[in-house]
């Protein structure tokens, strides 16, 4: 480590949603806090819903999300949500909610019922959460749907929609293409694009006017999640009063304008809080002996070093860049070179199908933790100032159990309490030293 | 029933060759494959038009006839062709002392070879070993299959003939020692179809052993595994060799804008049933790191294998399969058999697909008892009229130059527009995504269809206005297609691309929840 140094209490490495929503749960208590991220994180690629359980360890569809929480962590103790508790999802699920309120994302739903919304496959996707703009797209409701795209846009494809999901659910569902001459002449329409285009209330007027003419019996209008980017809360309301209907999205191809937003509300509420948000640079980490040391950051022109009181590891698995698989069947925790578990060799990484319903096994790799979190090194000690989140934990697969969010905020406030009680002692012991010295 | 002079059965290269030549030497001919055409062991391979240098030294009748050919498709088939050159190089692996016999066995042959300096290798290939020793310059090139078909398939409909893919042999007619008619049954529909024939030719490559189980005349064929990896970089512009006796991931062929490593050669028991082993790959990179220094360290897309049809049964499973030779046999089975009416043609390699054709309708011609000769190392294909070469850069600034949103992009990473696809679709009438895939390369380049196929799947839907099922199956195989070919080479970062395809078709789109209808090769 050399360089320019830095100093924090405590230091989230990696910008996803459990990062970010570490970060936000030991905001405001005094703390210096700084978040480096490699990425932008996943956020961009998701539904923008809450998934917390979507289906139990059978592949079922699971009713009621809660009570299956509680099921699976009797069933299964390595399980990231037995080990952070109950308590910790409903406490992070609170502290998602309040943030993205003050950002004008309402989320829908109470985790005591699953939600099945329309995919833009016309499948049904199961979730716990729903933001408010998807959420007149609930299945349970019978509503003639009338789905709509646009001319162009290449990411929807509201005939095939409509022919899936009607046939899937028996409701009624008309598909419309829109010519909207706003949009016309360019080539590569991108979700973001339309999104930025849509918070011009000119462009709502002609979407709105043409729906308007041809919603015949729907009672609710069905739209790619493009309504509106910082402007959407009005924007959806907007086009609602000039169609007279319900409207709900529906999640496109990533970039992912629902994922985007709640992202976006995230960042502004670190921002505000006076937590340091980096993201672009990958970060190498030194153990010393039960303690993670520092960080090093390859920033501009030269490394910077951080130090910190604790640290929290929400770097992501396979996928986010957290650990690495490597072509000799070497797993590697890529920060602290922490012990990795879920090995075995290449051939035993994959299933032979894409859609296998138990997922991929290299899927289940991860930093094997105590029940606080707090990893163990290569013989077994515990690193006391390190917490791992997320998709660096073992034993889940987020797409199989539909369980991402649900994991990645249970496990950032499990985190972010340890980081509080670790700290907690260390600062007042270091008040209390200050204290005697200064009176001394 | 439909009746016809000829029926060929294979859709590969050679069938493809074999179509032409008797249709344009004035026989009726009809092609059947069970597939789409070039899904067999053309659409298999590392994409490479020999020189016939690789063989000049152990098989120089094979050698012989490559550059025989080799000149013959420049001139005919020049669209398919894009002139990369060839380079053998010595590495410090190699023994020195094959060179020599190297460059004799060469010039005996009739391959134009020159030794160039490293140096000027080095400036040519940058990436390239520079500890090479010595280097000669070969006429290798890189050729297009599909496309190669295509344009045979397409000049044999100018004379008449015909190809039906998707229609699989199922048994043969036969009274007094002759064939009479072929059993087919289409994969798309299930409808049987009888055709008469005056005589048949097997050119099922790999699978001709079974074809000729069918007609009572079994044929000792050998299949020969050989797997390849796809680079994601086109590390080189010419095609390279290691300079010694042909064995294992010693050729890389730049293909558009990617690069092929190959091959292994693994006899196996059944040409349909294999897998490509983690040590396969391991070698492969590990050789390419003697041609590519870094190479191991480079994104692999994706592995696939081909079956070659080696004739003879000296080959035994699971051995190496690099001592049957590569040239090609033609089998009239009357005498061998007691089948009066039925052709085999085979061995031989894509390079010299055409001359096997010609050398096979040859025979047909003596049986026929008329004497026509061939004219098809004379005839240009079509496409290739206006003897430019293949080159991507081509087929990109015509692309380019469109607007509108008709000519949006489904596949950003082989540039594939929504009215290429729209145009392809109704023309074929295909209800397949891998028949997109081979004619326009969709979902052939970095993200293997991570984006494209929920595209092509709504196109799909909205051109043929099948019930959803049939388009949810097709968009289900794409991606089981795909997954086959990347998961031997997913590690490292590359696990990323796997992760961002689950989070779209498992999370955002749900597609394993979606009802499919399974039908055989995917069309209604």
């Amino acid at each position: 480590m050399s360089g320019l140094g830095r100093s924090y209490d405590v230091v989230v490495i990696g910008a996803g949603l459990s990062g970010l929503a570490a970060a936000l749960g030991l905001a405001g208590s005094g703390l210096r806090i700084a978040v480096m991220g490699k990425g932008g994180g996943y956020l961009h690629s998701t539904s923008g819903c809450i998934d917390v359980l979507s289906r139990d360890l059978d592949g079922r569809r699971v009713a009621n999300p809660l009570a299956a929480i509680d099921d699976l962590c009797a069933r299964r103790a390595d399980h990231p949500y037995a080990l952070a508790g109950r308590a910790a999802l409903d406490a992070g699920v609170q502290l998602l909610r309040g943030v993205l309120a003050e950002a004008g994302i309402e989320l829908a739903g109470d985790l005591s019922r699953t939600i099945d919304l329309p995919t833009a496959l016309g499948s049904i996707r199961s979730t716990g959460l729903a933001p408010l703009s998807m959420a007149a797209g609930d299945l349970d409701d019978r509503t003639p749907v009338l789905v709509a795209g646009f001319r162009g846009f290449r990411d929807f494809y509201p005939p095939y929609l409509a022919a899936n999901l009607s046939r899937l659910t028996g409701i009624s569902v008309r598909s419309l293409t829109l010519d909207v001459a706003r949009f016309r002449g360019r080539r590569h329409l991108l979700s973001t694009d339309l999104a930025r285009l849509f918070d011009d209330p000119a462009v709502r007027d002609e979407v709105g006017r043409l729906i308007k003419t041809s919603i015949g019996e729907a009672g609710r209008v069905g739209f790619p999640a493009v309504l509106g980017l910082d402007k959407h809360a009005g924007a959806q309301t907007h086009l609602e009063n000039l169609i007279g209907h319900p409207l709900f999205e529906i999640p496109t191809l990533p970039p992912s304008v629902a994922g985007i937003r709640i992202e976006r509300a995230l960042r502004r509420a670190l921002l505000r809080a006076g937590v340091r948000v980096e993201i672009g640079f990958s970060v190498r980490g030194r153990i010393n002996g039960h303690r993670a040391a520092a960080i090093s950051v390859e920033s501009a022109g030269r490394p910077t070093t951080y130090q910190a009181e604790a640290f929290i590891l929400a770097t992501g698995g396979t996928g986010g860049g957290g650990i690495l698989a490597a072509r000799d069947g070497e797993l590697t925790e890529t920060v602290f070179g922490l012990p990795v578990t879920g090995a075995g060799s290449r051939s035993a990484w994959y299933r032979e199908s894409f859609v296998d319903r138990e997922g991929q096994p290299i899927s289940l790799a991860g930093v094997r933790t105590n029940e606080c979190l707090q990893p163990f090194d290569a013989v077994g000690q515990t690193i006391d100032n390190v917490f791992v989140i997320g998709s660096t934990l073992p034993a889940w697969d987020p797409l199989r159990e539909g369980s991402g969010e649900g994991v990645a905020l249970a496990t950032a406030w499990k985190a972010a309490a340890g980081v509080r009680e670790l700290l907690g002692e260390r600062l007042a012991a270091a008040h209390t030293v200050v204290g005697k010295y200064a009176g001394g | 029933m439909y009746q016809t002079d000829v029926l060929v059965i294979g859709g590969g290269a050679t069938g493809a060759g074999v179509l032409r030549d008797a249709a344009m030497r004035g026989f009726k001919t009809l092609l059947v494959e069970r597939g789409d055409l070039g899904t067999g062991t053309s659409g298999r391979y590392h994409g490479l038009l020999h020189s016939g240098a690789r063989y000049a030294v152990k098989d120089p009748l094979s050698a012989r006839e490559c550059i025989r050919e080799n000149l013959i498709l420049r001139r005919i088939a020049g669209g398919t062709i894009e002139d990369t050159g060839g380079l053998f190089v010595t590495t410090p692996d190699d023994d020195p002392a094959y060179v020599d016999g190297f460059v004799h066995s060469c010039r005996e042959a009739g391959i134009p070879v020159d030794e160039i300096a490293v140096g000027e290798a080095l400036r040519r290939e940058p990436c390239l070993n520079p500890s090479i020793e010595r280097v000669f310059a070969v006429p290798d090139a890189a050729c297009e299959p599909w496309a190669l078909i295509d344009a045979n398939v397409r000049a044999a409909r100018a004379y008449g003939g015909d190809a039906w893919p998707y229609h699989r042999v199922t048994g043969f007619e036969r009274a007094n020692g002759r064939i009479t008619a072929a059993r087919v049954t289409n994969t798309r529909t299930g409808e049987d179809i009888v055709i008469g024939c005056d005589l048949v030719i097997n050119a099922a490559g790999a699978w001709a052993g079974q074809i000729g189980e069918l007609a009572g005349a079994p044929i000792p064929m050998t299949a020969g595994k050989g797997s390849m990896i796809i680079m994601n970089h086109r590390v080189v512009n010419t095609v390279i060799n290691r300079c010694h006796l042909p064995g294992d991931g010693d050729i890389l062929v730049p293909v558009g804008t990617v690069c092929i490593i190959g091959t292994t050669s693994i006899n196996v028991p059944d040409p349909d049933e294999y897998t490509i082993e983690p040590e396969e790959i391991d070698l492969m990179l590990r050789e390419g790191e003697k041609l590519i220094p870094g190479f191991s360290r480079l994104r692999s897309l994706r592995a696939y294998a081909g079956v070659r049809p080696l004739y003879g049964s000296v080959g035994v499973a699971g051995e190496p399969g690099r001592e049957l030779t590569r040239a090609f046999t033609v089998i009239d089975h009357r005498a061998r058999d007691g089948v009066d009416n039925l052709l085999s043609i085979v061995g031989g390699k894509l390079t010299t697909y055409r001359l096997m054709a010609e050398a096979v309708v040859d025979a047909l011609c003596r049986q026929a008892g008329v004497e026509r000769s061939s004219r098809t190392a004379e005839e240009v294909l079509p496409g290739s009229e206006n003897g430019a070469g293949y080159s991507i850069k081509d087929r990109l600034a015509a692309i380019e130059g469109q607007g509108g949103d008709e000519n949006a992009l489904i596949c950003e990473c082989e540039y594939v527009t929504r009215s290429q696809v729209e145009r392809m679709v109704a023309e074929r009438g295909t209800h397949d995504l891998g028949d997109i895939r081979r004619e326009l390369r969709l979902g052939m380049g970095p993200c293997q269809g991570g984006f494209c196929t929920y595209r092509a799947a709504g196109l799909l839907h909205e051109l043929h206005h099948l019930p959803p099922d049939w388009t949810n199956e097709a968009l289900r195989r794409f991606l089981e297609e795909r997954w086959k070919g990347m998961k031997p080479v997913l590690w490292g970062d590359d696990l990323r691309q796997m992760h961002l395809d689950e989070e779209i078709y498992l999370n955002l789109l749900a597609a394993d929840r979606l009802p499919a209808t399974p039908v055989a090769d995917g069309n209604p």
